[in-house]
């Protein structure tokens, strides 16, 4: 799996640069270890071609409409994909602020997922799936799934409505930019599910599985249970052990759902039943711990401990999962704070201090709001700093992440070309060598054994031949 | 009945202590928190929410 962030970016100071240059501008400056880029503005390749790396870790960081965008590299665990998200974070404000630095212009970086002003930009999440599982039982059962889980997956958002028309708190950044059930496209009438198929590996084996609806998190917690929840509810699908749960109209379910903070609207399936969103995730943490007590090894434990215990704590007393899921961190911050400025909570939301409090709990390249929870010891920190550190510049051990960000990390300027599924690297005499990476869990540590420096390179590409 | 008053006094007594306590360890956090925060938030709100204007992605 990998999760793929889209950043806001916002220079206030250099208002006549338009966002793709501020972005390449980023996308440029990163100052770890990296493939190259072309910064030759007059170059005939697009800017976003010219403005792709691919990092040390694996991961690849480049321009995507008019947005830095990250993509994490490929993991096996939802515990990997918060580290690896963190170090996207982090390696992002990094090359922000080596171009903010460059540029003479202070440029903010935001972890959110819509500007209120009409605009949205996505966090998309990838998973890997095998080519005998039938699209038809994916139709089917993943949109009760995805609508239903912004109970735990949203971030909070201040105003309702794609350009914040109507006042009030949702959960989602999300569910007002989803226009239409099913469809390739991503930036325009948004689909609940996604038909983009590409996936980067031998597609009569496998299927990538490209989810779009969720939001961009900034408690690790909510990263994790979203990566490793939806990885759990595939795994359940392909045993066939899911119960038939059919929304009939899901596009009107993910507002409706995203619109009730307290969570007891209901839902109409096909077959007529009437269940509220947190019904609907019971039910589907009941099916998956069903079957991981036949197949423990299909599942992720702590996971499935933890999905369990936040529907409860959000059926019981929402307040109590203020540590872990952000749209709840967020709504006791700015409630909080909407009592400090004399104001009645429950009409406060279109209060513009509110709304400026929202776009400072996503920045990330100023010491804000969430940082302040997190330093106050209210956030579930769910991985090290060290563990973060490390996946900013390590790849993966166990994915085909391994091999492309151990090139990258030895020897970047002789890194051709990189794509998720094959590289072009130049050997020592000048030689380039084409290397297929198309199974994912293929060229991983234990593979291709230790590769301890450049030198070490050329011995490994003949070998990779 | 003296003892039924005095497990109720003890009952009401531990749910005040409760309550004073969830009340203030939010108020205090949250005060603290909003005290670190103000200085990072601009002075003039409806400016600032009103310029983020972002392009759409996917």
């Amino acid at each position: 799996m990998g999760i793929e962030t889209e950043y806001g970016i916002l220079a206030p100071d250099a208002p006549e640069l338009h966002p793709t240059v501020l972005s390449a501008a980023v996308v440029a400056a990163y100052p770890g270890i990296a493939t190259g880029t072309t910064l030759e503005w007059d170059d005939p390749i697009p800017i976003e071609d010219a403005h792709n790396r691919v990092l040390a870790n694996g991961a690849r960081l480049y321009v995507d409409h008019a947005h830095p965008e990250y993509s994490g590299p490929e993991v096996t665990s939802a515990r990997a994909a918060v580290a690896y998200d963190l170090a996207g974070d982090a390696a992002v404000v990094a090359a922000a602020r080596v171009a903010s630095a460059e540029l003479g212009a202070e440029i903010g970086i935001y972890k959110n997922n819509t500007d209120s002003q009409g605009a949205s930009y996505g966090c998309h999440e990838n998973h890997l799936l095998p080519r005998s599982l039938p699209w038809e039982s994916i139709r089917s059962a993943l949109p009760a799934f995805l609508v239903s889980r912004a109970v735990i997956t949203g971030a909070g958002r201040v105003g309702i409505g794609q350009h914040g028309e109507r006042s009030g708190y949702q959960l989602t950044q999300r569910a007002d930019f989803f226009e239409t059930a099913e469809g390739i496209q991503t930036t325009q009438r948004r689909p609940i599910l996604n038909t983009r198929d590409e996936p980067h590996a031998a597609p009569s084996r496998y299927r990538r599985l490209h989810v779009i609806t969720g939001d961009a998190n900034r408690c690790p917690f909510t990263t994790w249970l979203k990566a490793g929840a939806l990885a759990g509810f595939l795994a359940c699908l392909e045993a066939s052990a899911l119960p038939g749960l059919e929304l009939a109209d899901p596009v009107a379910a993910f507002s409706t759902v995203s619109h009730d903070t307290s969570l007891t609207a209901l839902l109409e399936l096909a077959d007529g039943r009437r269940l509220t969103a947190l019904d609907l995730q019971e039910a589907f943490s009941e099916a998956v711990a069903g079957d991981a007590v036949r197949r423990p090894e299909a599942y992720e434990a702590d996971v499935n401990a933890a999905w369990a215990q936040v529907l409860s704590d959000l059926r019981n007393d929402p307040a109590a999962c203020a540590d872990r899921l952000d749209w709840v961190a967020k709504r006791e911050l700015l409630v909080a704070y909407a009592v400090r400025l004399g104001l009645n909570p429950d009409d406060a939301w279109g209060e513009p201090r509110l709304a400026q409090l929202d776009l400072a709990w996503a920045r990330l390249d100023r010491p804000g709001p969430f940082d302040a929870l997190e330093k106050a010891g209210r956030v579930c920190t769910l991985v090290t700093p060290s563990e973060v550190a490390t996946a900013g510049v390590e790849p993966p051990s166990d994915t085909r992440a391994w091999l492309r960000g151990t090139l990258v990390r030895l020897v970047p300027e002789r890194v051709m070309a990189a794509s998720w599924d094959w590289m072009a690297v130049r050997d020592t005499d000048g030689r380039v060598h084409r290397l297929d990476l198309s199974e994912p869990t293929g060229l991983t540590a234990e593979r291709l054994g230790p590769v301890p420096d450049a030198a070490a390179v050329d011995a490994l590409l003949r070998r990779l031949a | 009945m003296a003892d039924r008053v005095q497990r109720e006094r003890a009952q009401q007594r531990a749910e005040e202590v409760v309550e004073a306590t969830t009340r203030s360890s939010h108020a205090v956090d949250y005060d603290a928190i909003l005290d670190e925060i103000d200085s990072v938030l601009e002075s003039d709100a409806e400016e600032y929410v009103r310029s983020f204007v972002q392009k759409g992605g996917q």
